[in-house]
């Protein structure tokens, strides 16, 4: 269809599009003919005229884009619109551990004992570990006073943050309209920046202002955000919203770099230079390290700037505490939060929040007081946040599938491998958080599908969890599996132990026998040891087994030592179900190290049998 | 049938002839009007010839093949295969992006005065008469 020269496509952004559309209008004139050939002076015009167009549009639709924070692309940009909602991404921040610190034969030469303040442990002090075969550096945070007790001087719950100590000084200058402060390095830990400034003589620490409602016209505070190159800089108060500095004050900042390679897991320490000329150390790790971030990604800007935003600094409903605890803990995996009445018993006037760290299962005790001391200062007050930590109940998985080998170039252990990367990726993809479901027919299906020659797959699950015991302790323990337990008629497999399996523990009295716990298919637990195959009941009523809540309770024992080195008692326990859920603070993930894994050859599709005669199937309740 | 009739008694034979217009690169006044001068015909198509070869790749805009890129051959090493190589990218180029041309040849011509003598020979389609466009390529200093 002809366009009038006097109608021109303007709504086409790309490059080809804009140059047809010229075209186009070109051809409703006779002056000049040539636009449709390349070569030609017009074509030369006609593609200059179309670029400038093309580049015109996309900075337009650029600009229009990092206007607003879900179309942003540019960090600089994305952050730029969170401050706006009044949310600062968090910054890297240092894997942190703790260690008890003693030096030893400490004595001057003139065999006086130095002073407490000479044998301080200042900020920056060095330790180094090596990790993974790595060397990494961790320094002191902040400065730490001994105790001392004769020549051993100890150094109690020291943190110690790995990165490098750093400072910048600034002077400033009043002359400078809208002064901010950028610090050298870009990977600074924001949490464990130190501002202090000399003002004639006298040094005032500033703090970091988080609440602007607590801030008055003399109060020594600091701001702090990412620049647009991704720096951090600093500013301070104008006089109304915190104490304005003076012209010549001298500003000492003191902070950690972060390093690029977070050595969390990390529990060997050794103190790199002396203290006062002593050295000779004993250090044992209280928290290993833990909690290395990297600066807040622009995913997570965008997803925490609209929820900070919603919960406007209170924490009032769930997705409130959700909210602020990723923002208090960016190394938070997974989050779950529940109310007191939904707790089981219930618990009135508490919410209870389960967090689970990226490399590890449990928060350390630091780590959860520090949370729940800045969630206190912003939730109701009848309310109280209980942090607790996330059970975690493992699937131990048992396939066994049939192939057509005749359909695959694999060996039989290729095959094998492939299917326990499968059932990996499964468990990465669909059971990375609280509420997350394991569905039984999803993971076959998945398996099926794992490769072309994959005909069927019988696939049993068992459920494990882990229970810390106190050793010496006489306590009663319940271990809550979240799900129902298989009992198909009372009394089932009363002789062999019912469903219950455990890993070996010794209990006060018996220092020489192993001893287990299993059930009667009754609801009713057992406690025995072993004489050669055959189980002897050292206490025939040592709890009981919910079966329909999967809860089961320990009556009090004393339990001395377990054979597991971390003093956990594995119980293993057929589900009810194929299917897994996760309630409240539990969390359901496949144990990867736990995955059986056999391959059989399909005798039907090889040809090997005929009719089905020979053909063996796995059975749907062996493990 | 009286209708048919008309037509035919009213029908004119129109002999068209196709007319290429184009602009001239150097964008010079015309003497008498002023405006900038219009290449037609057989100019155009010159122009336009010349326009291929003497473009370099990557200078048109999203178009990062286009042209003959002559002007890279200048660093080239002298030899008989080289210029082979170039008589036939040449050729290639004007028959991709000329479509008004037809029987290209190209001759080239390298005295080894540091310069590239480049002729090129085609017909117009549906024109008997062979078109020629010479250039020389040299280095500015």
């Amino acid at each position: 269809m002809a366009i009038k020269s006097s109608q021109i496509n303007v709504t086409d952004l790309d490059f080809d599009s804009i140059a047809t559309n010229l075209k186009t209008y070109l051809q409703g004139q006779e002056t000049l003919k040539d636009y449709n050939f390349e070569g030609s002076t017009l074509a030369v015009l006609v593609d200059l005229l179309a670029y400038s167009s093309h580049i015109g549009a996309v900075n337009t639709n650029i600009a229009g884009s990092e206007l607003f924070l879900d179309s942003a692309q540019m960090r600089k940009n994305v952050v730029s619109r969170a401050k706006d909602l009044g949310f600062i991404p968090a910054s890297e921040t240092c894997s942190s551990a703790t260690i008890e610190l003693a030096i030893k034969n400490v004595k001057n030469a003139d065999g006086t004992y130095p002073t407490v303040s000479q044998m301080q442990l200042g900020r920056g002090s060095m330790f180094s570990t090596v990790y993974d075969g790595k060397t990494y550096n961790f320094v002191v945070p902040n400065t730490v006073n001994p105790t001392a007790n004769g020549s051993t001087y100890s150094y109690a719950s020291v943190p110690i943050v790995q990165g490098t100590y750093a400072s910048d000084q600034f002077v400033f200058d009043n002359q400078t309209p809208n002064p901010k402060f950028v610090l050298s390095n870009e990977r600074v830990d924001r949490s464990r920046l130190q501002v202090s400034v000399n003002s004639g003589g006298t040094a005032t620490t500033f703090t970091l202002s988080t609440n602007i409602s607590n801030v008055k016209t003399t109060s020594a505070v600091y701001y702090a955000q990412e620049n647009e190159e991704g720096f951090v800089e600093i500013y301070f108060g104008d006089g109304v919203l915190g104490k304005s500095l003076e012209d010549g004050d001298i500003i000492t900042t003191t902070y950690i770099i972060v390093d690029e390679i977070h050595a969390d897991g990390a529990k060997n320490f050794t103190l790199v230079s002396s203290v006062n000329g002593f050295s000779d150390t004993s250090i044992t790790v209280s928290a290993q390290a833990a909690g290395g971030t990297e600066k807040e990604s622009i995913e997570s800007i965008k997803f925490k700037a609209t929820k900070f935003y919603t919960s406007q600094n209170r924490l009032v409903t769930l997705n409130d505490y959700k909210a602020k605890v990723t923002e208090y803990y960016p190394n938070a995996d997974a989050v779950a939060v529940w109310g007191g009445e939904d707790n089981n018993p219930p618990v009135y006037g508490k919410v209870f929040l389960a967090i689970k760290p990226m490399n590890s299962d449990y928060l350390s005790d630091t780590e959860k007081t520090v949370i729940k001391a800045r969630l206190r200062d912003l939730n109701m007050l009848t309310v109280r946040p209980e942090i607790v930590d996330a059970e975690i109940v493992k699937i131990l998985i048992s396939t066994t599938f049939k192939y057509n080998e005749r359909a695959t170039t694999l060996s039989k252990g290729e095959l094998e491998s492939l299917v326990k990367t499968t059932i990996n990726t499964f468990d990465n993809t669909n059971l990375t958080n609280f509420d997350s479901i394991f569905r039984h027919s999803n993971l076959t299906k998945t398996i099926d599908e794992a490769d072309s020659s994959i005909l069927s797959n019988t696939t049993n699950i068992r459920l494990k969890k882990g229970l810390p015991v106190k050793p010496t302790q006489l306590l009663s323990y319940t271990v809550n599996m979240g799900n129902g337990l298989y009992n198909p008629t009372s009394g089932y497999n009363d002789s062999l132990g019912g469903i219950t399996s455990t890993t070996g523990f010794y209990a006060l009295g018996d220092a020489t026998n192993v001893q287990f716990f299993d059930d009667d298919g009754k609801g009713v637990l057992r406690r025995y040891r072993l004489s050669g195959s055959t189980r002897i009941y050292v206490d025939s009523v040592a709890g009981t087994v919910n079966y329909s809540t999967g809860l089961i309770s320990i009556n009090s024992i004393s339990i001395t030592s377990t054979v597991n080195a971390d003093s956990t008692i594995d119980f293993t326990l057929i589900p009810s179900g194929s299917d897994v859920v996760a309630t409240r603070g539990i969390l359901v993930d496949i144990s990867a190290d736990d995955i059986s894994v056999k391959g059989e050859v399909d005798t039907i599709a090889s040809g090997e049998s005929s009719a089905g005669v020979g053909y063996s199937s796995t059975s749907s309740s062996t493990y | 049938m009286a209708i048919q009739t008309d037509i035919v008694n009213n029908a004119k034979i129109v002999a068209t002839k196709q007319e290429w217009r184009d602009l001239d690169l150097f964008f010079k006044a015309h003497p008498i009007t002023g405006d900038v001068t219009v290449k037609t015909d057989t100019d155009a198509v010159k122009r336009s010839v010349k326009n291929i070869v003497l473009t370099n790749h990557f200078e048109r805009p999203f178009k990062p093949n286009f042209g003959g890129s002559v002007r890279d051959l200048l660093f080239e090493l002298n030899t008989s295969r080289k210029l082979r190589k170039v008589q036939k990218r040449l050729k290639d180029t004007i028959e991709a992006f000329e479509p008004r041309v037809e029987d290209v040849q190209v001759i080239l011509a390298n005295e080894d005065s540091n310069e590239l003598n480049i002729t090129i020979h085609y017909s117009i389609k549906n024109s008997t008469r062979k078109q020629q466009v010479d250039f020389t390529v040299t280095r500015t200093r």
